[in-house]
């Protein structure tokens, strides 16, 4: 994994949780993480896309299993 | 033939043992005729439309793909969204069929004529989605298709079981004796929440819902509170009997429930809380809406909200009384979508959220229970008046409640309570007990014993989410 994409990904979880001290682990999913829930989940993912200038699908948004996944599909679509 | 009747049980034991001796490739022959002689058993409209259904789902699905079959797939969607709302709309115009919760006259033959089409249907709107998304490939053979979708534990009111969940299970081989113990356990758990918890509960909740009576503020947040908790046992037991009795054939049914009275938020309680449906409003609506107006961050998920649970309040059926049912959850997640949820509180700012959490939602059950807008409007009105608190607690509160104001009902009310307030307190322990895979002849004994002594027969056919 990509340990700068990593902690990019992280940067961006802070901002829109807005957690300052907010560490994540490739294993966590939404329900490790408070706050993060499917009112929540889009506006995570529009962040991602403005902060990394990607653009996911929709499958792609519904089909991650856990930050590890989300991360690895960030550093394909930027590399 | 509710799961809860006597024939269901000869019934049930008889495909059981069947499936169990069969060969692999015998037992989904066995099972579609099981799901066919079910659903004729409630009647041979219901059999008649689900063999209709299936079959002209499965005939468009297969043309869905691809540009040509954009306007096969619309139609699909609309023929199967259609008879969702023309069965609501029978229940609700009362002229065809009528249906009242009320614990005294309850028309169950009436209800019967379409039972379970909503649910039905809308695993069919779920997979034509699918296969015109390429998510899954179109199924092949008519049989099988028609067996995924009238699988009969699952029938009536779910958990609603995707295409996806089903296909790989349906050529399985038979049970392990394990899992047959397993799935007794479970459906022995489902008797005890509908027959000791749900049904003791209703003359009490029915008391407070349908005789109009001008009882104080206090009472009717009481029997409202009581509603949400009979409703969830009531719902909660019927899927425990459907996920036990479909371990013992063979085939895995998705979870439904989380504890959902441990919720501390709105937001949690909709996770926890008929969990395969919200699973299906989440991936076919919100998702999508959500997905695309998201450059408008916390209004495109605001959107998503609105729409979802005015699908929801459409789904569960026409009328006032769940419109505004759903409005109050579209205000309680709006309300938590801009205000937040905050972090993970202490211990009793936690126990204080859950208990607002179940204050809130027994206030909009006060819709989805009523069974008229004006009955609702009148319970509202007992809520906000001066005598919130009664004058004397043992007419006007008690008396109520325990449907009488002798010692004998007073008892009755305590005795249920108990079996409430012990079952909610250790709900995660009894949910452990009930998926053992070991025989336990004494705690087996145990409960059989309670249910009998303490449980209300006669019931049988009545399972509240049946009208949906």
């Amino acid at each position: 994994m990509n340990e700068e994409v990593f902690k990019q990904v992280e940067f961006v979880f802070r901002q829109v949780f807005k957690r300052p001290d907010l560490l994540i682990r490739p294993e966590d999913t939404a329900t490790d993480i408070a706050g993060w829930d499917s009112l929540t989940h889009m506006t995570l993912i529009n962040e991602l896309e403005i902060f990394f200038k990607i653009t996911f699908t929709f499958e792609e948004v519904t089909s991650f299993k856990n930050t590890g996944d989300l991360v690895k599909l960030v550093t394909q679509k930027i590399s | 033939m509710a799961f809860s009747s006597p024939q269901f049980l000869i019934f049930f034991i008889l495909v059981c043992g069947l499936n169990f001796v069969l060969k692999n490739s015998a037992r989904k022959h066995l099972l579609l005729i099981a799901s066919l002689v079910f659903i004729g058993w409630f009647n041979f409209y219901t059999l008649g439309a689900v063999i209709f259904f299936s079959g002209f789902t499965f005939f468009i699905a297969g043309r869905v793909t691809g540009d040509k079959g954009a306007f096969i797939f619309y139609s699909g969607l609309m023929v199967n969204c259609l008879a969702i709302v023309l069965f609501n709309y029978l229940l609700a115009s009362g002229g065809l069929v009528i249906f009242s919760l009320n614990a005294v006259d309850f028309s169950v033959s009436a209800l019967f004529l379409f039972v379970g089409l909503s649910f039905y249907n809308l695993q069919h709107v779920a997979y034509l989605v699918d296969v015109r998304k390429k998510r899954i490939l179109a199924e092949k053979n008519f049989f099988d298709f028609l067996l995924i979708s009238s699988y009969f534990p699952k029938f009536i009111s779910g958990p609603l079981t995707l295409y996806q969940q089903l296909r790989p299970q349906i050529n399985g081989p038979a049970p392990q004796q394990i899992i047959l113990v397993q799935g007794f356990n479970r459906m022995l758990l489902g008797f005890f929440k509908k027959m000791v918890l749900a049904d003791r509960l209703a003359p009490s909740v029915a008391s407070v819902f349908d005789y109009n009576d001008e009882l104080p503020g206090i009472t009717v947040m009481s029997g409202a509170i009581l509603f949400t908790i009979q409703l969830y046992f009531d719902f909660s037991g019927y899927c425990d009997m459907a996920i036990g009795a479909s371990k013992m054939l063979g085939i895995e049914l998705p979870e439904n429930f989380d504890f959902p009275l441990r919720a501390g938020s709105v937001t949690e309680f909709w996770r926890k809380w008929h969990r395969s449906l919200i699973h299906f409003f989440t991936t076919y609506i919100f998702y999508p809406v959500s997905f695309r107006y998201r450059r408008f961050k916390k209004q495109a998920a605001a959107i998503a909200v609105i729409l979802t649970f005015f699908v929801s309040a459409l789904w569960h059926g026409i009328g006032f009384t769940f419109m505004m049912w759903a409005c109050c959850h579209m205000v309680y997640l709006l309300f938590e979508l801009y205000f937040g949820r905050g972090s993970r509180p202490g211990k009793l700012r936690r126990f204080i959220s859950v208990a607002l959490v179940l204050l809130l939602v027994s206030f909009g059950n006060i819709f989805f229970r009523s069974t008229s807008s004006s009955g609702s409007m009148h319970l509202l009105s007992r809520l906000f008046t001066f005598d919130f608190l009664p004058e004397n607690w043992a007419v006007e509160l008690l008396a109520p409640i325990a449907v009488g104001g002798h010692q004998a009902e007073q008892f009755n009310l305590a005795a249920t309570l108990f079996f409430v307030f012990f079952t909610l307190l250790f709900e995660r322990k009894i949910f452990e007990h009930a998926n053992v895979s070991k025989f336990r002849p004494l705690i087996t004994f145990l409960v059989i014993l309670v249910i009998f002594v303490f449980g209300v027969f006669g019931n049988a056919q009545r399972f509240i989410y049946m009208q949906f």
